[in-house]
């Protein structure tokens, strides 16, 4: 057990804690969206993630192009992407079950993984931008420029999804669809088109999500997995099937992984992690902010 | 309902397939002997994969050579014979790896294997399997307590020991001016076979040198935050740093050191600081780290030089490493030829029994099956690795970290 | 689920037929170089792993992603036990100790994940069960040896044959407590509760009791196998023991079989294995790419195992699984 030293210490630890939920809790928002509407652990959210990884690292070795404006060219692309995906692979599929969804999201995975370390090498690649190691300093107390701008771009994310879900007609139709799919679809809501958007817009945060990772982070083919563990955790924590909760869910993991990494050390902080996971399962398995009715019977 | 024919259709294929298994292996039984088969297991996928792409190539190259001049002569058959090289990729995972040892005896059916990647991911895993089917194993990268844990009577070694490369740390850290001379180092080890033996090493054999480690810190495979083991070492006013992980986890430290303000005087790295990678993925900051190698292009010994211009032209980049596995190669065709047969225990006994001659300088084993070979250090500095140890090779000298405000 | 007898006989002899010819084929080759023998001693491992989690998910409906966490025991009991002297090579006592090191954890583990999760979060729950074995075995100190694993001299080793015939008799064992259950009171009770939990628990069936029975078996099968894993590999540590392939592959093979059918799992491990090594006798490089290729086209196109495809009936168990219940899109 190590105590704080200072107060100053436990303030750095505890926003570098949030910083690093954040980019958890991006990655975890997609994932609860799939999940909320279809019912299926898209467990290729990591490989997505390091595919959009790479192409922004494609892009700024290419071009000249800032590598923050990935953020935006990353978001129509694997919208497109997303949605080619469901039709193209998950709209049969899903009609065959859930069992059968989680065995092509794993398929794809692996497929994804390999295809990646064939075309650019396994090797570590990385992204560097004009802030890779820049900070800023409050005090006593230093934060990673890079590191905040990926917590503002998931609080945007977060936003607009939480926009369009209220605002939007269509926002509405998903939300109606993940509440109760059969009531909706006698509603007149199409239960396919709606999948394919939930679809495309959960593939398009697993693309933000890879730039997020991507100028914060080096990463190979196979990075994206342990990202996929940690997203579901987050989601767990925060709820399956909302929005704002695993964005919540992740800050809480960043900040449990670090304050554990620190007092105790950094080889048990995973197991920390996962033992509150397991916990908060069972004490409360709709998520810290989740609804209690949903697995009532 | 199916119908029958197309049920009839999908067993025939069934059947299809599973004769065709049976038929490719009677089919890859040996002929008469017109070549040498050599097989080898590389993690040319997973967490292994950026050693497995430089062996690969290194093994190829040993290869075609030996091939350009004729292929290796061997008495039993009168004449040289040519050497196909089969390769397994075992996904940098231990399960895989000894699969894929047993594909080479059973299937492949191969004169003689190898070397795999890494200790326990690969090398070990590997090599117990050629024990027990006999099969001689020709390897490297495992650390010295770990081939011998396991008695081995069909297997050799080319690497180096713990303690020999924990002596260099402190020798090179010595070789600084005095006033500079880490007083409070600091371990960061990954949580792998690897890290922990090392880390042992290290912080017995400190007191030798004069050192002593302040803290010992743990980096876990796949970690994405080191901030609180960098606050702990900057509490602890450390100074010095030896660091073993992976290519990711060097540079994400090195960052967050950065953003942290953490300065040291010598940062050591092993494994993890060595790949044109890390200088790519930190550029300037990656200036005065030291880097493990287990080779040079600088060195004096014969086709070294060539080696690594070589390996310049297909990659664009220098190699610390292709070097060790061209050796690793070298030997083994040497001893082939010395036996004078393929026969697995004659080959070995011919490794163990002579000298050899390699671009990673001579190699003798010992009667145990070791052989030693001097580890490098080098010292990151535009974009090019300086080789500083071992000191009667080396160009150059260390130099001490100047502090980020100051760079 | 109910035969006419003639058909049962059939069956009955083909299973025989099968069995006495995986009994001989070691005696008739030279077991040694034969790497079909170390294909089938695979092949049984996968047999007993996939049944060990069909009994759970399959029948019961409690789909467990933490299959590794038994697997990773069975190994490290007997990795402990042997080191430690207490047990020798292939010893059956150390076996089944490390079966009920893997049932204890099951029953301790699952009492209060089965007790109140359901569906995903069982699903989740197991899987954070897997990762925490880990994390601890990883710094389990001297114990465990933590990442430098322990090493066992393999000397020992002396032929394949007892792995291959120890492999075959646990999952001929497996096969038949599956059998029983299936077909008895127990297998009945597994059902109700897979198809509707509240419907059984008020027709007076002690759920809990019966999730926990089919948990526990499959856990202490899947020790079993880590255990004899252990004594093949002579070296555990917490990459080759806790490797999520033990929890992927099986779940694999059942699905490409069947869930929760008899036969499926089987034919989903012959066929997925057969289909690896083709793709490797093709392109020795390329086949991780091909692995996933061919898992997305057996989904695309054979969605409910090959059982569904052979017998004509859609697998209906599938779609009522209810980790994964799929929101009736088409009703």
């Amino acid at each position: 057990m190590t105590t704080f030293p200072s107060a100053s210490v436990f303030f750095q630890v505890l926003i570098n804690g949030v910083l690093l939920g954040c980019m958890y809790g991006v990655a975890a928002i997609g994932l609860s969206l799939i999940f909320g509407t279809m019912r299926i652990i898209f467990l290729a959210q990591g490989a997505v993630m390091i595919l959009a990884a790479y192409c922004i690292y494609w892009m700024a070795t290419l071009s000249p192009i800032n590598p923050f404006f990935g953020f935006l060219l990353i978001l129509p692309v694997f919208l497109g992407l997303g949605w080619i995906m469901y039709k193209g692979l998950f709209q049969k599929v899903a009609k065959a079950g859930a069992n059968p969804s989680l065995l092509l999201a794993f398929g794809l995975m692996v497929l994804l993984e390999h295809v990646m370390s064939l075309i650019w090498s396994p090797t570590t690649r990385s992204v560097i931008t004009s802030t890779s190691t820049s900070s800023l300093t409050l005090g006593s107390i230093n934060i990673s420029v890079t590191r905040l701008i990926v917590a503002a771009v998931a609080l945007m994310a977060t936003a607009l999804v939480f926009l369009f879900l209220k605002k939007t007609m269509l926002g509405k139709a998903v939300r109606a669809a993940s509440e109760d799919m059969s009531a909706a679809a006698l509603l007149g809501i199409s239960p396919t088109y709606v999948s394919a958007v939930t679809f495309a817009i959960g593939i398009a945060l697993a693309g933000v999500a890879g730039v997020a990772a991507c100028i914060t982070y080096p990463f190979d083919p196979f990075f994206g997995f342990l990202f996929s563990l940690k997203a579901l955790i987050a989601v767990a924590f925060g709820g399956l099937g909302s929005v704002g909760g695993p964005l919540v869910g992740g800050v809480m993991l960043g900040v449990l992984e670090s304050m554990s990494a620190y007092t105790f050390s950094a080889g048990w902080a995973d197991a920390v992690a996962y033992a509150a996971f397991l916990l908060i399962l069972i004490l409360r398995p709709e998520g810290m902010l989740g609804r209690r009715s949903i697995e009532k019977v | 309902m199916m119908k029958k024919t197309t049920k009839i259709v999908f067993l025939l294929t069934c059947l299809f397939f599973l004769s065709s298994l049976f038929f490719t292996m009677q089919q890859a039984r040996a002929k008469d002997k017109k070549e040498i088969l050599i097989g080898t297991h590389m993690p040319l996928s997973g967490l292994g994969a950026f050693t497995g792409e430089e062996q690969k190539w290194a093994y190829e190259q040993a290869v075609a050579d030996i091939n350009k001049a004729g292929g290796i002569y061997v008495k039993e058959y009168g004449k040289k014979l040519p050497v196909r090289l089969y390769e397994i990729d075992d996904e940098s995972n231990p399960t895989k790896a000894a699969a894929a040892v047993e594909r080479l005896i059973k299937r492949v059916k191969v004169d003689l294997i190898l070397s795999g990647q890494v200790g326990a991911m690969g090398v070990l895993p590997g090599m117990i399997t050629a024990e027990k089917y006999h099969k001689y194993y020709h390897g490297a990268v495992i650390w010295v307590p770990q081939f011998l844990q396991q008695h081995f009577k069909y297997c050799t070694m080319y690497f180096m020991d713990p303690g020999q490369g924990a002596a260099m740390v402190f020798e090179v850290w010595n070789s600084l001016p005095e006033k500079d001379h880490p007083k409070r180092p600091a371990l960061f080890l990954e949580d792998t076979f690897d890290g922990k033996t090392i880390g042992n090493v290290m912080e017995s054999l400190a007191p030798k040198f004069g050192y002593k480690f302040v803290l010992r810190l743990t980096m876990p495979m796949g970690a994405k935050d080191f901030t609180s083991q960098i606050l702990k070492a900057k509490g602890a006013k450390v100074d010095g740093i030896f660091c073993m992980s992976n290519v990711p986890e060097a540079v994400t430290l090195v960052r967050q050191m950065k953003e942290n303000r953490f300065s040291v005087k010598a940062f050591q790295g092993f494994k993890g600081t060595w790949p044109s990678n890390f200088y790519k993925s930190l550029g300037k900051d990656a200036d005065y780290i030291l880097c493990d190698g287990f080779w040079s292009i600088d060195y004096p010994y014969k086709g070294a030089k060539e080696l690594g211009e070589r390996f310049y032209k297909d990659f664009g980049r220098y190699s610390t490493n292709v070097g060790m596995y061209y050796a690793v190669a070298q030997i083994l065709w040497q001893a082939i030829e010395k036996a004078g047969t393929l026969d697995d225990l004659k080959v070995r006994q011919a490794v163990l029994d002579n000298k050899f001659e390699t671009v990673n300088g001579p190699a003798d084993y010992d009667e145990r099956g070791i052989a030693l070979f001097p580890l490098g250090d080098n010292q990151w500095l535009n974009g090019k690795r300086r080789n500083i140890y071992p000191f009667d090779l080396a160009k150059y000298k260390i130099m001490v970290i100047p502090p980020w405000d100051k760079r | 689920m109910l035969q006419e007898p003639l058909k049962r006989k059939t069956h009955l002899s083909i299973a025989l037929a099968l069995v006495f010819f995986f009994v001989i084929y070691p005696l008739l080759v030279d077991a040694e170089a034969s790497y079909l023998v170390f294909l089938f001693y695979t092949a049984f491992m996968y047999v007993t792993l996939s049944q060990g989690w069909n009994i759970a998910a399959g029948y019961a409906g409690q789909v467990s992603l933490g299959q590794h966490a038994f697997f990773g025991i069975g190994c490290y009991v007997t990795a402990i036990t042997w080191r430690a002297g207490t047990a020798g090579y292939l010893d059956p006592l150390a076996m089944l100790m490390s079966g009920a090191g893997a049932a204890v954890v099951a029953i301790v583990v699952g009492l209060p994940l089965l007790a109140k999760l359901r569906g995903d979060y069982f699903a989740l729950g197991t899987l954070g069960l897997g990762e925490i074995l880990r994390v601890a075995a990883l710094n389990g100190g001297s114990f465990t040896e933590g990442a430098a694993g322990i090493s066992i001299p393999s000397d020992v080793y002396q032929s394949i044959k007892p792995y291959y015939f120890i492999a075959l008799l646990i999952s001929v064992l497996t096969m038949l407590s599956l059998w029983f259950i299936a077909h008895s009171r127990i297998g009945l009770a597994l059902v109700a509760i897979r198809e509707d939990e509240t419907a059984a628990s008020a027709n007076g069936i002690p759920i809990l009791r019966y999730k926990i029975l089919a948990f526990t078996l499959g856990a202490f099968v899947t020790g079993l196998c880590g255990s004899l894993n252990a004594y093949f590999v002579f070296h555990i540590d917490t990459t080759g023991a806790f490797n999520l392939n033990w929890v992927i592959m099986p779940i694999l093979m059942v699905i490409l079989g069947g869930v929760g059918t008899f036969v499926g799992p089987v034919l989903g491990v012959f066929s997925l294995i057969a289909a690896f090594e083709l793709i490797r006798l093709l392109t020795p490089q390329l086949h991780p790419i091909f692995s996933g290729a061919f898992i997305i086209l057996v989904t695309l196109f054979l969605p409910d195992g090959i059982m569904s495809y052979l017998t004509g009936h859609k697998n209906r168990l599938l779609h009522k699984l209810s980790p994964f219940k799929w929101l009736a899109l088409n009703k």
